[in-house]
């Protein structure tokens, strides 16, 4: 193992260490106000420097939230400033990922008509690295002109069929979008671990990923049945990637609807989570049995890439944590309520 | 010196009189109440403390005076119940509350116009008056910040009527304002304030330019200050002129607050109350003179014997004026149990003089002597007493080595005596104490072993007493465990250093293998001495394994435990070698070399440095040795610390 490599591990687990702990999330919780949120946010070590300038009394919601997201990058961008290996070749998919989902929400504002949201929610943080010229995709009118936007650029291939669709009939296939982005992302990173790494090391990586996909799967296909989608399109329309959940498993999950049975039925695959905690949704699920894994793999692992990855996972379930308790603070939940909606 | 014989004392007496013998027995800082059992007692007094509400006023008041809390004397002060403190309080804090209220509130205006003026710097170079742009017919403006990041997104916005001009960059802001038609107003709000702009408002009488509203702004905050200077003084003084009343009302109050706490641990049967707890017997006899002065109430002493103590009787450790600084690491470690041994002495004396081997320098040893001595006097920190004393012993072997602040030409060490050299086996006179390393590494060895007996044979002998005879004679650390380790020792020392051989068949069989196989069969044999039967019952071959991994893991502890003090000589080595070091950085270390000033401030800061960090190693490395392979022998440090019931504010 390489000094680079260990410099990453070390580096990584320092600032998992520095994320935040039950106890910080208990106290987050107990906030009457964003206001006090921002506040005790800005004392913890994880946030102080991106909220040092704020004024917690006057800070938007939403300004807050676009700043932890800022955080969370910013910690990756430092680290690629600061290794050459792994974090490099990571980075880049971590730009991806979010440029993805940027990519979703301009197509969503091309259908609906104004860009407005998108232009606001956009984060600015992203426009010099993204591929895509992220902010010209707000002045897209229509489907060809969002085509002939992102004609540079890889995802042009990829959504082209769609989009030519959806300037004839009208409409927009998300679903699909969204599918085939996020293929893209995951082939992307599934190809570069196994020409850059070797043996256990590639092994270890690429479990990670495609747990992480068996999870997106499951979050997905409870996602769609809520919305009624017919189980052969929930089928099609989920990640063609398949790791412990196979086809079968994934037919016997579409016919169940209760959290704890779908959490029976993940346990004979080796998805398990310890203790008994009461879970609210499958999303929570999906992230509980995720961290359970990641935290794992930081805290045992000697594979500096998979730490890596485990790390971006990791701070994104807390990137969503910090958001889930803030908007339950400012809906006025109790600190039991917004602690038992999130995975800790 | 040991542990303080304490004795179980009772008060009796009619419920009227209950709160003065609580007072007294706090007062008297020598009494351990017994906590209050339900299964023991027919009633106790768990009633709501009627003090609770008065004494949280007070504790409020003295935070918002920045008082801080003090006992003092109360005779003078003839409040008594509750509900005279309470108006004590309101009294008090009506008045103090109308001050505050008007110093809280031109504060609070003060940091308003402060903000408002902050932001106000941020427009300086706008030259419209605000009365003009707030009040134009066909268009809104608004000032205020946005995040610098979201500046690129003002782009998509031009061609929908908003405008931003930015005034000043301040850090992660940019200052300006915003311009939209009066009929968008509505979006352009919208939309800025979905960037996060975050507007400034202005109060209605800054209706001038920025410049001329800045100055406007900047008197008020002037009289508002002056204002609040007044107002502080007027709270100071009101402070000064309450402050011994108060604190003597309080320290009433504190009393009975927690007198009143502590009647939960009374027992009440026909309006007559009990309670009982630990008192150092020295004092009892005074403590129950001083009850009896109330009338009616009665104190019986029951002195408590070592053995028949119950497990619950705390320990007060007792020790002359050297070695209770020690009692520290005896307490960090765990108090020993009422009626056992305080190891504190013999901490003292080991760790005096192993710090003294391991650190021995003259100058270096008065050095942190004195220092601890007047840190001492500063502070209460408990190693600084300790300090003191290890460094008169560092200065002891220091004279012995020949050794100050590292110069070694001062003094002549031992081993450039003739005698001593010849005695230890040189033929010629060693130069310096690297030349006699094995004979320092022998001897770091020989203090081990003697450490390792002393700590068998205190856990031997306290077995004897404890009458635990299985474990006296057939454990690791008892006699059987001491002939084995002495036979072991005797006969390798006897081997390499005096060619003696004494491991004959019969030494190896007697002292050796009998001691082995009776650890090996401990708990039978203690079974059979006690004639009790030992816990559950095991196979013949779970027993075998288990008593082989333990008599294994004995043996290596053993040889651990007694190579783990080579650490003593390795030090000795370590603390010469940081000052050849320093000779050699101060360019002391030929014959004849020039002192300058440049060789004494090096002198003077390696000093420091190796005092620094390697008298802490040294401290920390001892407290090794003491905790596990001494204490590990003989100690079990499962005693409760006794803790009288006082009352104090800190």
């Amino acid at each position: 193992m390489s000094f680079s490599s260990n410099s990453v591990i070390a580096k990584a687990r320092a600032i998992y260490g520095r994320s935040l702990k039950a106890d910080d999330y208990a106290r987050l919780c107990a906030k009457g106000s964003v206001a006090e949120a921002a506040a005790f946010l800005r004392q913890t070590d994880r946030y102080a420097d991106v909220l040092s300038d704020i004024n917690p009394q006057t800070i938007h919601r939403g300004r807050l939230e676009a700043l932890i997201r800022r955080s969370t990058f910013d910690i990756f961008e430092r680290f690629h400033k600061f290794d050459h290996s792994d974090s490099r070749v990571f980075f880049k998919y971590i730009i991806m990922e979010l440029e993805a989902e940027q990519i979703l929400t301009a197509l969503e504002s091309v259908a609906g008509g104004s860009a407005d949201r998108y232009v606001a929610e956009l984060p600015t943080f992203l426009l010099e690295h993204a591929e895509t010229d992220l902010l010209a995709l707000a002045k897209a009118e229509n489907y060809m002109e969002f085509a002939h936007l992102i004609e540079d650029t890889p995802y042009h291939k990829i959504l082209r069929p769609l989009l030519v669709d959806a300037q004839q009939t009208g409409r927009i296939n998300i679903v699909e979008c969204e599918r085939r982005l996020y293929t893209f992302y995951y082939l992307s990173a599934l190809r570069t671990a196994d020409r850059t790494y070797k043996g256990s090391d590639r092994q270890t990586l690429r479990r990670s990923l495609l747990k992480s996909i068996d999870m997106e799967n499951v979050v997905s296909c409870c996602r769609m049945k809520m919305f009624g989608t017919a189980p052969e399109k929930i089928k099609v329309s989920l990640l063609p990637f398949r790791y412990r959940l196979r086809e079968d498993t994934i037919d016997r999950l579409i016919q169940l609807n209760d959290t704890e049975k779908i959490q029976a039925e993940l346990e004979k695959y080796g998805y398990r989570i310890s203790g008994n905690p009461e879970l609210q949704s499958v999303e929570q699920l999906a992230e509980t049995i995720s961290m359970e894994h990641l935290r794992r793999t930081l805290r045992l692992s000697r594979n500096s890439a998979a730490v890596y990855y485990s790390l971006i996972e990791c701070l994104k379930i807390e990137q969503r944590n910090v958001k889930t308790a803030i908007e339950g603070i400012r809906y006025g939940l109790s600190s039991s309520d917004i602690l038992s909606m999130l995975v800790i | 010196m040991g542990i303080e014989k304490m004795s179980q004392l009772t008060v009796e007496g009619p419920l009227g009189k209950l709160d003065n013998a609580l007072l007294l027995c706090c007062e008297s800082r020598m009494f351990q109440m017994t906590e209050f059992s339900n299964a023991a007692a027919p009633q106790n007094l768990s009633q709501e403390n009627p003090y609770e509400m008065p004494y949280n006023e007070m504790k409020n008041m003295a935070a918002s005076l920045n008082i801080t809390p003090q006992l003092k004397a109360y005779d003078s002060i003839s409040i008594e119940s509750p509900e005279e403190f309470e108006k004590y309080c309101n009294d008090t804090v009506g008045e103090l509350a109308k001050l505050k209220e008007e110093y809280d509130e031109i504060a609070e205006a003060l940091d308003e116009h402060r903000r408002t003026d902050s932001n106000l710097k941020h427009l300086l170079s706008l030259d419209v008056s605000f009365h003009e742009l707030f009040n134009m017919r066909y268009v809104k403006a608004q000032i205020g910040k946005l995040p610098s990041v979201n500046m690129q997104k003002l782009d998509y916005y031009e061609n929908k009527g908003l405008h931003f001009i930015p005034f000043e960059q301040d850090g992660e802001y940019t200052w300006g304002v915003y311009l939209a038609p009066k009929n968008d107003a509505a979006f352009a709000d919208t939309v800025m304030n979905s960037l996060f702009f975050e507007a400034t408002v202005l109060p209605d009488y800054l209706n001038a330019d920025a410049a001329e509203s800045d100055a406007v702004l900047e008197k008020i905050i002037s009289d508002e200050e002056q204002l609040k200077t007044l107002l502080k003084q007027k709270l100071d003084d009101f402070t000064a002129n309450h402050k011994e009343e108060f604190l003597a009302v309080f320290s009433k109050l504190k009393h009975l607050y927690e007198c009143f706490e502590l009647r939960k641990n009374a027992l009440i049967s026909n309006d007559r109350f009990t309670f009982t707890g630990y008192c150092p017997t020295k004092s009892c006899t005074k403590l129950t003179e001083k009850l009896l002065t109330i009338g009616d109430v009665t104190a019986t002493e029951v002195p408590l014997k070592g053995k028949a103590a119950t497990a619950d009787v705390p320990v007060k450790l007792k020790n002359n004026v050297i070695f209770r600084p020690f009692e520290m690491f005896v307490k960090m470690y765990g108090l020993p149990e009422y009626g056992t041994f305080d190891p504190t002495p013999y901490v003292a004396v080991t760790y005096m003089l192993m710090f003294g081997i391991m650190f021995g320098d003259v100058g270096q040893g008065l050095a942190i002597s004195l220092l601890g001595l007047i840190m001492s006097r500063i502070s209460k920190n408990g190693l600084f007493p300790i300090m003191t004393r290890i460094g008169l012993f560092s200065a002891a072997f220091g004279v012995l080595y020949g050794s100050v602040f590292g110069i070694e030409t001062i003094i002549e060490p031992f081993f450039h005596r003739e005698n001593i050299w010849r005695a230890l086996g040189y033929t010629e006179q060693p130069h310096n104490i690297f030349q006699v390393a094995t004979v320092l590494l022998i001897a770091a060895l020989c203090i081990g072993i003697v450490l390792i007996v002393i700590s068998m044979t205190f856990n031997t002998v306290l077995n004897f007493r404890r009458r635990k005879w299985g474990e006296a004679l057939f454990s690791v650390n008892g006699v059987c465990g001491l002939v084995f380790y002495i036979a072991l020792v005797a006969g390798v020392a006897g081997m390499f250093l005096f060619g003696i051989e004494l491991f004959s068949p019969l030494y190896i069989i007697a002292f050796i293998a009998l001691p082995l196989v009776l650890i090996f069969f401990k708990h039978p044999l203690s079974d059979l001495i006690s004639g009790t039967k030992h816990g559950e019952k095991i196979s013949i071959g779970n027993f075998i394994i288990e008593n082989f991994i333990d008599l294994f893991e004995a043996a290596l502890s053993f040889l651990s435990n007694t190579m783990s003090f080579l650490r003593i000589g390795g030090f000795i080595l370590s603390h010469a070698g940081m000052m050849l070091v320093v000779a050699q950085l101060a360019g002391t270390n030929v014959p004849g070399a020039e002192i300058t000033v440049g060789t004494v401030i090096t002198y003077i800061i390696g000093n420091l440095i190796v005092m620094g960090v390697e008298g802490l190693l040294v401290g920390i490395q001892i407290l090794r040795l003491e905790f596990y392979e001494i204490f590990n022998r003989f100690y079990s440090g499962n005693g409760k610390s006794f803790r009288p019931v006082e009352i104090t504010f800190e």
